[in-house]
């Protein structure tokens, strides 16, 4: 008898664990518990690493944050984001899909494109400093110009990589040369434009940061490089977090809309 | 007679001449492309278009170039930049694929430090740079830590999606053969992953540069990126521009000689790290 | 019903063909005539690679001949047209409209008829491939074999004179193939326009045929063209006829001797391919 409880005890608690224990959200909460706690060692107890702040002081940084300052430059940045990237969209959209569509145009424009895309879009800021008088513009500009290469290549990649059984089939059906761009080769290659805008929105905040590192016209870049001049550490860590979280969402929210664009690719 | 007809058409077809691919379509409207840029940038200077009056012309760059090249200067900046992104891209090579390899071979790995690295990703390499200065308090040296973070997860995500692209049949072929964990990483995950590591390497090569010249703009003493940011405040435009077309030049060359080099590790699936590379890269 | 009265008939006049690249120049077809009857159903079988797929998109009209004509009732095929409707190979299906929409997109897009009657008439179509269940999934939702019946139902919609199938039940697994080969026979029969049906297979073939067309390898035409006479309706039983079988030894014997041409062209075996050939000859005498 008691040797049956015990197996029964046993598959019990096999059924258990297999119904109310996902292991894998406990390794990964674990593995964040062991990120902590090595980061905390590190600092604590090896002396090289004394001016990193701790896990503990980045928390507790979190209570003196001056909230309204931090809001204010979150929506500086978030405005030169989101401003750049829909430039980027409006006019490297349209770019990528003429490119893509027409091969004389493609000819006619995509030496040039290729000639200017190795310059990283950083070291134009000197530039974009003399074109562009206010800061805003010029940055503005930048993020532009991060975002605007990665949409017009992915543009023109899907365009290109269409089946060619799709427009034919469409022809056939008598689809014109005009409809076929909105009726076959867009929805077609939806999938990788927004692979080509979610790669544009990191650019931009990449760029975004750079810039605002380098001035002293707000942002929440320069809040991490004023935070990293008056040597307060905790509060550089916490703005890298909030910079990392504006990011993440950015780049859900062209995932959301691009989900929308390209519902039929969840069944897949 | 039709015979006859159809021989003729193939040779035709057979032998496109010399003259014909010259003076093809495609090479014209090229080279009207990369004229145009430098004709309509020499216009619109010589005729002072709105604030192009501040630019130099082509000429000048041209000349002031060809002056900064003999100096030795550049050679220092040119070798300092090239020393951060080759250090700072090769340590992310280096973390990057065996990371990635095992991250998406074991879900265990993959459980582990996905959380960690999913907080870590969506932050802006320059964002790392006060962290950096504090780690490596040197300062030539910290800047390495910006290639280094911009080029780690092109790397580390591009291994990840290679090895989850392998088919699941290979790992059961190769254990239906008696193959250990061992064998299968050497002979199933690693050169399966290797079209899409190949790839992956050379946006990491590409982005590298870009977090070279960030750094070494914001912080740096030395470097291509510092000689922009300096002749923009001693006023030397033309300088400016010599200096973004030496690191286009050579952002182009590495990421070409990485492709080259790596396509030849992979000669079995050419055709898919070309079309994977565009879809990933901008 | 979908039928349509007027029967058109397709015609190859000494069609040449050839693929040009880079580096590589082949002639695909040379000297192919061939002839696609009003109203019947004409295979079109040979080895892998011979063209077969040409053949469909010259007469689609997405691709020209090098030398020769193609004609549709005398008339020189110029372009793609509805009245030459392809089923391809892969599914070419838009993955980004339902099934539904799928049917629909040839009437709504040339706006031939009033958009109630093309909802009628596509309802109808769906019904009869037996998908009126799943009109709001997309293609990635459904098995080979539905997406194989939506393709018919979105080319018979829109009443084409000339079916092109392009080895459209290729990839299927063996039950639903045959399944998807006795429903395509029960729909040519019931609608009897013109239909070229390409396969390599050739139990296929022979099930489905009027004709046999028989072709050689590359550059290729018409080897020889069989008469299939065997009784209409047609299903699997046939399989069993005396005639089913000397149709199938004959076209056997002329497609294995092009393979062994093909095989012995692109490399050398160990294994005697002749030797079968030679036994299956003398079988039949």
């Amino acid at each position: 008898m008691p040797n049956n409880t015990a197996i029964y005890g046993s598959q019990f608690w096999m059924q258990f664990q297999r119904k109310f224990v996902n292991w894998s959200l406990v390794r990964k909460i674990l593995s964040m518990a062991i990120f902590i706690l090595f980061w905390t060692i590190l600092v604590q107890f090896i002396d090289y690493f004394h001016q990193i702040p701790t896990p503990k002081a980045v928390f507790l940084a979190i209570f003196e944050l001056p909230v309204p300052v931090v809001l204010k430059n979150i929506g500086i940045s978030f405005f030169r984001v989101l401003g750049g990237f829909f430039v980027g969209v409006l006019i490297g959209f349209p770019v990528g899909v003429a490119i893509g569509y027409s091969r004389i145009l493609n000819h006619l424009i995509f030496p040039s494109f290729e000639m200017v895309r190795p310059i990283p879009p950083i070291a134009w800021i000197p530039l974009t400093v003399l074109f562009f008088i206010n800061f805003e513009s010029q940055a503005i500009f930048l993020t532009f110009y991060g975002a605007f290469f990665p949409i017009v290549y992915n543009t023109m990649g899907g365009i290109s990589e269409v089946d060619i059984c799709l427009p034919r089939a469409a022809m056939s059906f008598g689809v014109g040369k005009k409809l076929m761009l909105w009726k076959v080769i867009l929805p077609a290659a939806m999938p990788q434009v927004f692979t080509g805008m979610k790669l544009a929105m990191g650019f931009a905040w990449i760029l975004v940061v750079a810039a605002e590192m380098m001035s002293n016209k707000g942002g929440m870049g320069y809040y991490v490089w004023y935070n990293h001049a008056v040597m307060d550490y905790p509060h550089v860590v916490l703005a890298m977090g909030i910079i990392g979280l504006c990011g993440a969402i950015c780049s859900v929210g062209v995932g959301v809309v691009g989900n929308y664009f390209t519902r039929w690719q969840r069944f897949v | 007679m039709a015979n006859a007809k159809q021989e003729a058409l193939e040779l035709v077809f057979k032998q496109p001449t010399f003259v014909s691919k010259v003076f093809s379509q495609k090479t014209i409207l090229n080279t009207i492309s990369v004229v145009s840029v430098f004709v309509v940038w020499a216009l619109l200077v010589h005729f002072q278009v709105y604030r192009f009056s501040l630019l130099p012309s082509p000429a000048e760059v041209l000349e002031w170039g060809r002056e900064w090249v003999t100096t030795k200067v550049f050679w220092i900046d040119t070798g300092m930049t090239t020393a951060r992104v080759l250090v700072g891209v090769t340590a992310a090579y280096v973390i990057g694929i065996p990371l990635g390899l095992m991250i998406g071979w074991k879900k265990v790995f993959s459980d582990l430090s996905f959380p960690m690295l999913e907080i870590l990703r969506p932050i802006p390499a320059p964002a790392y740079l006060p962290i950096a200065i504090l780690l490596l308090p040197w300062q030539e040296a910290s800047v390495a830590f910006i290639p280094f973070i911009d080029a780690l997860f092109p790397v580390l995500l591009n291994t990840i999606i290679g090895v989850k692209l392998i088919d699941r049949d290979y790992f059961r072929a190769a254990q239906c053969l008696g193959s250990s964990p061992r064998q299968i990483f050497w002979h199933v995950v690693l050169p399966g992953a290797l079209p899409s590591i190949s790839s992956g390497c050379a946006i990491g090569m590409g982005i590298g540069w870009m977090g070279a010249v960030v750094g070494e703009m914001i912080t740096g003493k030395w470097g291509l990126g510092y000689r922009i940011w300096e002749s923009y405040i001693l006023l030397r435009y033309p300088l400016i521009i010599d200096g973004m077309i030496a690191i286009g030049i050579l952002g182009f060359a590495s990421s070409k000689l990485i492709r080259y080099l790596t396509i030849r590790l992979v000669p079995w699936r050419k055709a898919i790290t070309e079309s994977l590379d565009e879809s990933i890269t901008k | 019903m979908v039928a349509t009265n007027q029967k058109s008939e397709v015609v190859f006049k000494d069609v040449a063909k050839g693929a040009y690249s880079k580096k590589l120049h082949t002639v695909i077809l040379k000297d192919c005539s061939l002839n696609v009857e009003a109203g019947k159903l004409t295979v079109l079988i040979g080895p892998s690679g011979c063209g077969k797929t040409t053949v469909i998109n010259l007469i689609a009209g997405y691709e020209r001949p090098d030398h020769g004509e193609v004609l549709m009732d005398g008339q020189p095929v110029s372009g793609p047209n509805w009245e030459r409707l392809v089923v391809f190979q892969e599914t070419a299906l838009f993955p980004w409209l339902t099934c539904y929409e799928n049917v629909m997109f040839g009437p709504t897009a040339r706006k031939s008829i009033s958009r109630e009657e093309a909802h009628r008439e596509t309802m109808m179509l769906l019904n009869k491939v037996g998908l009126s269940e799943f009109r709001d999934k997309y293609p990635v939702q459904l098995s080979g074999g539905m997406q194989r019946r939506a393709e018919l139902a979105r080319a018979l919609i829109n009443k084409p004179k000339v079916m092109l199938m392009d080895e459209p039940f290729r990839g299927l697994d063996a039950m639903t193939r045959k399944l998807m080969q006795e429903y395509y026979l029960r729909l040519f029969e019931e609608t009897g326009c013109t239909n070229l049906f390409v396969t390599s297979e050739l139990e296929e073939a022979i099930i489905l045929a009027d004709k046999l067309l028989v072709m050689t390898n590359k550059p290729s035409k018409v080897r020889k063209a069989i008469d299939v006479d065997l009784p209409r309706p047609r299903d699997w039983s046939i399989a069993t006829s005396e005639r089913y079988r000397e149709i199938k030894a004959e076209a056997l014997e002329l497609l294995h001797a092009e393979a062994i041409k093909g095989s012995v062209a692109s490399g050398k075996t160990e294994i005697d391919l002749k030797a079968g050939f030679e036994k299956l000859k003398t079988a039949r005498g």
